[in-house]
């Protein structure tokens, strides 16, 4: 047998050896339908047959006016003719407004936590009177939710600690609109429909785009500015499979899409700035964080990764093009289908409202109570961006693997490809999982399978574990690539060579590694097997160190530099402050006394915001700066850039460190109102900073196009880089090399123990020099 | 605001506040000092490197350096992970095994799209120094907490154990889906999930009114599933 092989079988055998000895391990220690099959009935006796009606209400209400309301109960299978006492109750909710007895009620009907019910003596009735005063403000629309209870007569009996078994629950729903918002109202700027807003936002910008675009191809040629021209023009982009130009696409997609998802940001920040605010209704919210979190990861980060990673990629290994361009185009143009798809509910005004992280059941579910209507198509895309993330990884996989220039080895691969490389496996390796997931939520809602439901024996908490066994190493697919970017930037602009290159690329399998058995830590307070807790508390904790090891190796690439502060220096130079505060924050969370805290409070906000927005995002806008030349030929305006970076960083700052504090107040996330008044003036401080971190961005935008055409212009490596990108044209040739480059190594010379690097020191040990 | 000052949140807080102000002093001292000292004096500064385009640049590491952040970090989140090991056992130790048969109150919390029925399974007894007797305690709305009573907002008594297990409702208005009681007073919140029981456990010391929210994102009225806790009685 050759070695190879015993390597091979050995590996398998600890593997094997692994999964024995974890059988111990449950992810759901009691098994599903306990409740289910012989626990709980109460609130179930007779459910669906229960009626519940408001009388009363009008049609639009007059602002200040008292109406009268008749709520009554009914239910066919238990008729309140035979009962005396015990017959009922109820829970009438308005958006706004007040309520307190109606008629002849005060005994019977009380208010409570501006809601109204029934006292202890009303539980005797089917029918209340209740008056309901509406609130002052007549433009906008008040949403009222009725809960009813028929009672059989039964007290309330638990048996053997379950509860009451005579209850039946229904429920009755309606809206009304004041007086202005019927129309013909003064037209407030409170009124206008904040969904309408946000379509009337995106179409502008898309209309915006357009013209944009028509006159970037009328400055392309002036003279052929026709109607064929224009065709064949588009054509071109439409069909075109060139790296840069594929990578051109992303980027403009991603770009579009982080403007948009900032656009629902700022439509939600202003529903948070003050406490009990109604501007957002609470399904608009739920599917404004929903659309802003998914855009975000998946429409505007990962795309910006992706447009760097084609552009960038070849050049750096001397490859004239991907392995798979036509694949490559294929994985663009799927992304594209897969944000109609998730934008489809929105435009028809039943966005999705399941969170990005998407749990189960309730994105599983519909219906009155349950997921929007637009929520199927939504799983549809996501099913759609896992297919074109796992075609863009094959295709980055492969060039990596098989494309090199002569010269570049594995260990002399500058530092983004090997982020590139690593990220793109990690994906590739957990989509699955998501695809999977995402495939039999698809199905449970669609042909009615029951893969999530716990009453029909599925198991409600798989979904958790399938998608964060995704998601976080997608976590670190996002970050992986800014931490190359960084590397790149911080030594060039250092005029040194990185410190450390080869403990910065085993930290990044390290993490890449690590990334794969901590996903636990999302769930730590699930209901999840406390032994599965405590393991993932452990290796959670691990991930800190590789990551300390890459920060402290960047630090020690400027030592003996001559640093030069160039705008994408700047950037790099903000990572390393917001990305170390991020990183901070995450070792907080595999605490446990601190996580059941923490957990789905403005705490995670603020972490997870500092290593995506201080992490990633700041090391694509790094990107920006210094690849643009060799891109178009020309550099950013410099001075546009410094404003831009100033602005954003220190907005960046006050817009998500205040959520620490938010959320060791105990502020829960997704939460469209608060009625803590002592919460609206960090709140108020977070939606100021956000609109101006917000408007900053437009400062970039106008960057970009203006530097097109009026930047300065620049040779082949205007920055001083070593890597092969900057030895071609800026802009390259297509192919992108005229022929293939070989790349020189500056130890060569070097005798043998230096070049063996760490790992060899270790084992020798350390040479006097 | 925040956590009551008794709970094991503001140990580790405290402990974690501490060593992210030292790694962060630390880190961004060094940043800072790096940037200053190193900057770009003149134009015309060679690199000690000799950058090249197309040529892989020297190599440089240190072992010893390098080993020094390896190690210095490792020990630190070791040391770390012990720490936060033993709150993993006062969180999550299971409140009804037999060693914690202490004086207790249990309680089951249900939860519903959207609110929360709270069951009692013990009584809140109240001294009436007047009389000499105890007497039930009585809710605004007239309910006695004692055994077998429900109500919408939660009693607890100060100074016992409070056991509660965590279920969800699901039937045919409402969908079974998943939801979280989140006590920010004592810093505690775990899942409810259909088909499962789910438990926590913690102590009120002090008497007083405080917030029980959903934290789990349940749908529409996910931000409107509070309810109040009030914790009565004496200390
Ligand atoms: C030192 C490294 C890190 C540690 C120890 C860490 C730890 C954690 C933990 C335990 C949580 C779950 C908190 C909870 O919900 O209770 C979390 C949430 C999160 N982290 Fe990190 N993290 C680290 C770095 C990162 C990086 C590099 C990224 C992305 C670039 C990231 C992105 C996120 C996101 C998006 C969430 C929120 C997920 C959600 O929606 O619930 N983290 N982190
Ligand atoms: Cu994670
Ligand atoms: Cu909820």
């Amino acid at each position: 047998m050759n070695k190879n092989r015993i390597r091979v079988i050995s590996l398998m055998l600890v593997i094997f050896a692994a999964l024995a000895a974890t059988p111990q391990i449950t992810s759901f220690p009691t098994g599903a339908g306990t409740n289910g099959n012989n626990g709980c009935t109460c609130h179930a006796g007779g459910a669906g047959t229960t009626t519940v009606t408001v009388e009363g209400l009008p049609e639009s209400y007059v602002g200040g006016e008292t109406y009268e309301l008749m709520l009554t109960v009914s239910n066919p299978d238990i008729p309140g003719a035979d009962i005396s006492t015990n017959m009922g109750g109820f829970r009438l909710f308005a958006s706004a407004g007040t309520f307190g007895p109606g008629e002849n009620s005060t005994d019977l009907v009380q208010e409570k936590e501006g809601g109204a019910t029934h006292t202890e003596l009303g539980n005797d009735f089917r029918t209340w009177n209740i008056s309901w005063t509406a609130p002052d403000n007549e433009g906008q629309i008040v949403d009222f939710t009725a809960h009813g209870n028929a009672v059989n007569g039964n007290a309330v009996t638990p048996t053997d600690g379950k509860g009451n078994t005579g209850d039946a629950w229904g429920s009755f729903e309606t809206s009304i609109p004041g007086a202005a918002a019927m129309g013909g109202g003064v037209a407030l700027i409170e009124q206008a429909e904040p969904f309408e807003v946000a379509i009337a936002a995106i179409t502008f910008g898309i209309s915006l785009f357009s013209l944009m675009l028509v006159y970037v191809f009328y400055r392309n040629n002036p003279d052929g500015f026709n109607i064929n021209g224009l065709t064949t023009w588009l054509k071109k982009w439409l069909t075109t499979t060139d790296h840069k130009e594929v990578g051109t696409l992303y980027f403009v997609f991603s770009f579009l899409f982080l403007l948009i998802g900032g656009v629902f940001a700022m439509l939600f920040r202003l529903q948070l700035a003050v406490a009990d605010n109604e501007f957002l209704t609470q399904d608009q919210y739920n599917s404004f964080f929903t659309l802003h979190g998914t855009t975000m990861i998946f429409l505007a980060a990962m795309p910006m990764i992706a447009a760097f990673a084609n552009w960038i990629l070849p050049l750096q290994i001397g490859a004239k093009d991907l392995a798979f361009p036509r694949i490559n185009a294929m994985g663009f143009w799927m992304l594209v289908g897969a944000s109609v798809l998730l934008y489809g509910g929105v435009l028809a005004g039943e966005g999705a409202d399941i969170s990005w992280t998407m749990y189960a059941p309730y994105s599983a579910s519909s219906g009155e109570k349950g997921a929007s209507a637009g929520t199927t198509l939504f799983i549809g895309g996501i099913i759609m961006l896992g297919i074109s993330s796992t075609l863009g990884g094959v295709n980055f996989i492969a060039t990596v693997m098989t494309m090199r220039a002569p010269g570049v080895t594995w260990m002399k691969m500058p530092l983004f490809t090997w982020s590139v490389f690593v990220a793109n496996a990690m994906l590739y390796l957990s989509l699955p999982a998501l695809i999977i997931g995402t495939l039999y939520l698809f199905l449970d809602r669609t042909i009615g399978t029951h893969f999530y439901d716990a009453a029909a024996g599925g198991d409600p908490i798989l979904w958790a574990h399938l998608f964060w066994y995704f998601g976080h190493p997608e976590v670190y697919v996002l970050i992986l690539p800014a931490f190359g970017i960084v590397s790149e930037v911080l030594a060039t602009s250092a005029k040194r060579s990185i410190f450390g290159y080869r403990s910065m690329v085993y930290a990044m399998a390290g993490i890449g590694a690590l990334g794969f058995i901590v996903w636990g830590h999302h769930m730590l307070t699930s209901g999840m097997d406390p032994t599965l807790r405590l393991l993932m508390m452990i290796t959670t904790m691990l991930v800190a160190i590789p990551t300390g090891v890459k920060i402290f190796n960047w630090l020690a690439t400027l030592w003996g530099g001559s640093l030069v502060f160039k705008t994408h220096t700047l950037w790099a130079l903000g990572f390393l402050v917001t990305f170390t505060i991020g990183g901070i924050s995450g070792m907080f969370f595999p605490v446990a006394g601190l996580d059941v805290h923490f957990h789905d409070t403005y705490f995670v906000v603020a972490h997870f915001h500092y290593v995506i927005v201080g992490g990633t995002i700041f090391g694509m806008f790094s990107a920006i700066y210094y690849w643009y030349p060799k891109a178009t030929g020309r550099k950013l305006d410099e001075k546009l850039g410094l404003l831009h970076f100033v602005i954003t960083f220190i907005a960046m700052n006050g817009t998500f460190w205040p959520m620490h504090q938010l959320g060791i107040e105990g502020m829960p996330r997704r939460y469209h109102t608060y009625s803590v008044d002592s919460w609206t003036e960090l709140n108020t401080f977070i939606t100021i900073s956000a609109y101006i971190m917000g408007i900053a961005q437009l400062i970039l935008l106008w960057n970009l196009i203006r530097s097109y055409k009026y930047g300065e212009e620049v040779g082949k490596d205007p920055w001083g880089g070593w890597s092969l990108e900057w030895t071609t044209e800026s802009p390259p040739p297509t192919p992108s090399f005229h022929e293939i480059p070989t790349q020189g190594d500056a130890n060569e010379h070097e005798h043998e123990s230096s070049s063996g690097g760490l790992f060899s020191k270790m084992w020798k040990g350390v040479e006097a020099k | 605001m925040g956590p009551a000052e008794y709970t094991i949140f503001w140990d580790l807080l405290e402990t974690w506040n501490f060593w992210s102000i030292i790694v962060g002093v630390f880190t961004f001292a060094l940043l800072i000092f790096l940037v200053i000292r190193f900057r770009q004096i003149s134009p015309t500064e060679e690199s000690p490197d000799k950058i090249v385009p197309g040529v892989f640049p020297k190599e440089r590491d240190n072992l010893t350096l390098e080993l020094t952040w390896f190690i210095v970090p490792t020990i630190l989140v070791l040391y770390l992970t012990f720490v936060a090991w033993q709150s993993m056992i006062s969180v999550w130790v299971d409140p009804y095994s037999e060693e914690n048969d202490i004086d207790d109150f249990e309680i089951t919390m249900e939860a519903y799209q959207w609110g929360w029925n709270f069951y009692y399974h013990d009584d809140i007894e109240i001294y009436d120094p007047e009389t000499g007797n105890y007497t039930y305690f009585v809710t605004p709305e007239g309910t006695e907490i004692k055994n077998e009573t429900v109500s919408y907002d939660l009693y607890l008594p100060c100074n016992k154990l409070i056991k509660a297990k965590i279920r969800t409702i699901g039937d045919a208005t409402t969908a079974p889906v998943l939801h979280a009681p989140f006590l920010p007073e004592w810093a505690i919140k775990e899942d409810a999930v259909p088909g499962l029981e789910t438990y926590i456990a913690f102590t009120p010391r002090e008497t007083g009114t405080f917030d029980l929210f959903c934290a789990e994102y349940c749908g529409q009225q996910h931000s409107k599933m509070m309810a109040k806790v009030y914790v009565v009685g004496v200390c």
